[in-house]
C-alpha cells in the first residue's frame, strides 16, 4: 500500500524518512553515526583516569569454576560451588603408636570451564595430637601418585610413604599451616589434574599425653580463576 | 519494487553510475538508527566524563546474577573512605587486571584502606585484600551490551568498525548529492574527527572480570593415636620347689597388646621403699600369659610387700596407662618348706 502510494507521489522520500526532521540527512546521520566510534574511543580514553593495564577485547566468559578432588580420576568429590568436604577416608589409622606413619594419594581436577589456579592449607580438626614439633606431622608431596605403607599394626612399625617431590611439612594444629605450594598451581582447561600424596607421622617422641587422641587432617583447597579470562 | 526502483536516481559519480544519490528507505532507517546510536554514545561518553564515571565491560560471571557477564557497567571513581559493605566495587589486582566484586568489610591501612571483597555467586571472599586509595563504585549496568562493545574491541571488531566508519566518512563526502555546498562544508569539519575517533578506538575496552572462586576441604583420617590399656589385676598364685628360685609367688595375666610390656616394682608396704624392680612380657604375642615369679631371693625381709605393675609402649616407654595393678605378696618362713614368697599379707 506505501509503495503504491508511494509510486504516485513526486516526493515519496520525504514521507517515509521519519527521522529525516531530527537528524537531517544521510550525510550528517553518516556522520553521527561515527559517534558510536567516539564512544568506543573515550572508553578507552577514561581508562587513563588511573594508571592500570587494559585487557584488550578480552572474551567474556560466563563459564564455572569448579575445583573437584577425589581418590582417583573420575571419582570427583567436592562438585559445584563450595565450600564443601570430602570426608574421604584417606589416612584414615587407628592404634598409632609414636613414629608410625601413613601415606595416601588424591586427585585434584578443575572440572569447570574457567582456567584456575588453586593453593592449599593443611591444619588438624582437633587439637589432640597437636604438641609442637613432637606432636601429628603432615607432609604434601607434589606429583605423588603413588603411596606405599608397610608394616603392622602389632610391630608398631607402620610406614608410609610418598613418591613426587615433598613441598610442605607441618605439625598440625587446629589453626591453618602456610600455604602448601610456593606458587599456586595452574589448572589451565577442564579436565587437567594434579596427584597429590599425603603422609601423615606421629613423632617418635610424642609425649603420652597424646595417648587415645584422634583427629582429621583436613585440607582447606580454594581456587580462583586465572587472571586473563 | 517500482517504486523502490522510481527513487533510484544516479548519482552522477564518475565510474558508480548505479550508486544512489539518496539511499533507499532501509537505509536511510538504518542511517537514522545509527545517528540515534552515535548521537546516544556521544552523550553518555561527555556524561560520563563529567561525573568521573567509567563504562567497562564485565568479562565473568561470578557477580550473576546482580551483575551478569556481559554486562556494560558505569563504575564512578570514588575515594576508598566512602566504601561502605554492600557496595559493588573496582579495584585493580596485583597482576593489574581488574576484579569487580561486593564489599565485605573495609578496615583502615594506614592511610588507605583494605578492602575484603567476594563475588555474589562465589562462596568464600577473595584470597587476597585490597589496599586501596580509591575504588571504581559500579552505579549502574545494561546487562547484555558487553557483548557487541567487547567484540567491536576485539582485532576483527576494531576492522569492521574501521571499514564501516571509513564508508560513512565516503558517503557523507562523496560529490553530488542534493545540497552540495552546506553539507560538504559540515561533513569536511567532520571528517577529521570521524577520523581521528576511528583511530582513537584502537584503544582497549576496559574490561573487568567478576573472578569465580571455589573452597572444598578434603578431610583426610581420623589419625587416631593409641591409647594403652592396663592389664588385668593378675592373678597370684604359690608355687612350691621351683628350680632355683625355690617357693615363690607366681603373678599372671594376659598379654594386653602385642606392642607391650610391663614395668614392675616390689615395694615394702610398711615404708614403700622400692626393693626391686624390672620389666616383663616384652614381645610376647597379644593374649599370651605374662608371668612375674618373686622368690625369696628377692625379697630379703619377712615383711608385707607391693607388687606394682604397669603397662607400656615397649618401644617408646614414656607411653603408659594410666592405672596400675597392685598385688599384695609377703615373705614368710614357713614350716617344712622354709623361706617362702606368699600371695597376699600376712
Amino acid at each position: 500500500m506505501a509503495r503504491f502510494r508511494g509510486a504516485r507521489r513526486p516526493a515519496p522520500r520525504r514521507r517515509a524518512d521519519v527521522g529525516g526532521r531530527w537528524f537531517g540527512d544521510g550525510r550528517t546521520r553518516a556522520l553521527l553515526c561515527l559517534g558510536v566510534v567516539a564512544g568506543l574511543a573515550v572508553t578507552s580514553t577514561s581508562a587513563y583516569w588511573t594508571d592500570e593495564a587494559t585487557i584488550a577485547g578480552g572474551a567474556i566468559t560466563t563459564g564455572t569454576l569448579d575445583l573437584t578432588a577425589g581418590p582417583t580420576t573420575g571419582a570427583e568429590q567436592l562438585t559445584g560451588t563450595g565450600p564443601n568436604t570430602w570426608a574421604s577416608g584417606l589416612l584414615a589409622i587407628s592404634s598409632v603408636v609414636p613414629g608410625e606413619s601413613t601415606a595416601a594419594t588424591f586427585v585434584v581436577r578443575n572440572s569447570g570451564t574457567a582456567p584456575l589456579r588453586f593453593n592449599a592449607t593443611v591444619r588438624a580438626s582437633t587439637a589432640a595430637l597437636t604438641s609442637g614439633s613432637n606432636g601429628l606431622q603432615v607432609q604434601v608431596y607434589d606429583n605423588g601418585t603413588t603411596a606405599i605403607n608397610t608394616g603392622t599394626q602389632a610391630g608398631a612399625d607402620r610406614t608410609g610413604s610418598c613418591n613426587g617431590t615433598l613441598v610442605h611439612t607441618s605439625y598440625v594444629t587446629t589453626t591453618a599451616s602456610t600455604d602448601v605450594f610456593a606458587v599456586d598451581v595452574a589448572l589451565a582447561s577442564t579436565g587437567t589434574t594434579r596427584n597429590l600424596c599425603l603422609r601423615a607421622w606421629l613423632s617418635t617422641a610424642a609425649p603420652t599425653t597424646l595417648q587415645g587422641g584422634s583427629t582429621s587432617v583436613v585440607i582447606d583447597l580454594r581456587a580462583a580463576q586465572v587472571s586473563a579470562p | 519494487m517500482s517504486a523502490h526502483r522510481h527513487r533510484r536516481t544516479t548519482s552522477g559519480w564518475p565510474g558508480w553510475p548505479g550508486w544512489p544519490a539518496w539511499p533507499g528507505r532501509l537505509g536511510r532507517l538504518l542511517l537514522g538508527a545509527g545517528a540515534l546510536l552515535g548521537v546516544v554514545s556521544a552523550v553518555t561518553v561527555v556524561g560520563c566524563l563529567l561525573v568521573g564515571i567509567r563504562p567497562m565491560v564485565v568479562v565473568s560471571g561470578s557477580m550473576g546474577p546482580a551483575v551478569p557477564a556481559g554486562s556494560l557497567a558505569f563504575a564512578q571513581e570514588t575515594p576508598a573512605g566512602a566504601v561502605r559493605a554492600g557496595d559493588v566495587v573496582t579495584v585493580l589486582r596485583a597482576d593489574g587486571s581488574r576484579v569487580m566484586h561486593r564489599v565485605v568489610s573495609v578496615r583502615p591501612a594506614g592511610d588507605r584502606v583494605a578492602l575484603t571483597l567476594k563475588g555474589d555467586a562465589n562462596a568464600t571472599p577473595d584470597p587476597e585484600s585490597y589496599v586501596v586509595d580509591s575504588v571504581g563504585t559500579v552505579r549502574a549496568h545494561v546487562p547484555g551490551i558487553g557483548h557487541p562493545v567487547a567484540w567491536l574491541s576485539s582485532p576483527w571488531g576494531l576492522l569492521a568498525l574501521g571499514a564501516v566508519g571509513a564508508g560513512l566518512v565516503v558517503f557523507a563526502l562523496r560529490p553530488g548529492g542534493r545540497s552540495g555546498g552546506r553539507d560538504t562544508g559540515g561533513a569536511g569539519g567532520g571528517v577529521a574527527g570521524g577520523l581521528a575517533a576511528t583511530v582513537v578506538a584502537v584503544a582497549a575496552v576496559t574490561t573487568t572480570g567478576a573472578w569465580f572462586t571455589d573452597a572444598g576441604a578434603v578431610t583426610a583420617g581420623p589419625v587416631q593415636a593409641h591409647l594403652v590399656v592396663s592389664q588385668a589385676q593378675p592373678t597370684c598364685t604359690n608355687v612350691d620347689g621351683v628350680l632355683v628360685l625355690g617357693n615363690i609367688a607366681r603373678l599372671t595375666w594376659a598379654q594386653v597388646d602385642a606392642r607391650y610390656q610391663y614395668a614392675w616394682e616390689v615395694r615394702r608396704s610398711d615404708t614403700n621403699a622400692l626393693v626391686t624392680s624390672g620389666t616383663v612380657g616384652t614381645g610376647l604375642a597379644q593374649g599370651a600369659t605374662v608371668t612375674l615369679d618373686l622368690g625369696t631371693g628377692l625379697l630379703g625381709i619377712d615383711t608385707n610387700y607391693d607388687v606394682v605393675v604397669r603397662a607400656r609402649l615397649a618401644g617408646t616407654t614414656t607411653w603408659a596407662a594410666a592405672t596400675a595393678t597392685t598385688t599384695p605378696v609377703r615373705r614368710a618362713s614357713i614350716l617344712i618348706i622354709g623361706a617362702a614368697v606368699r600371695c597376699g599379707h600376712a
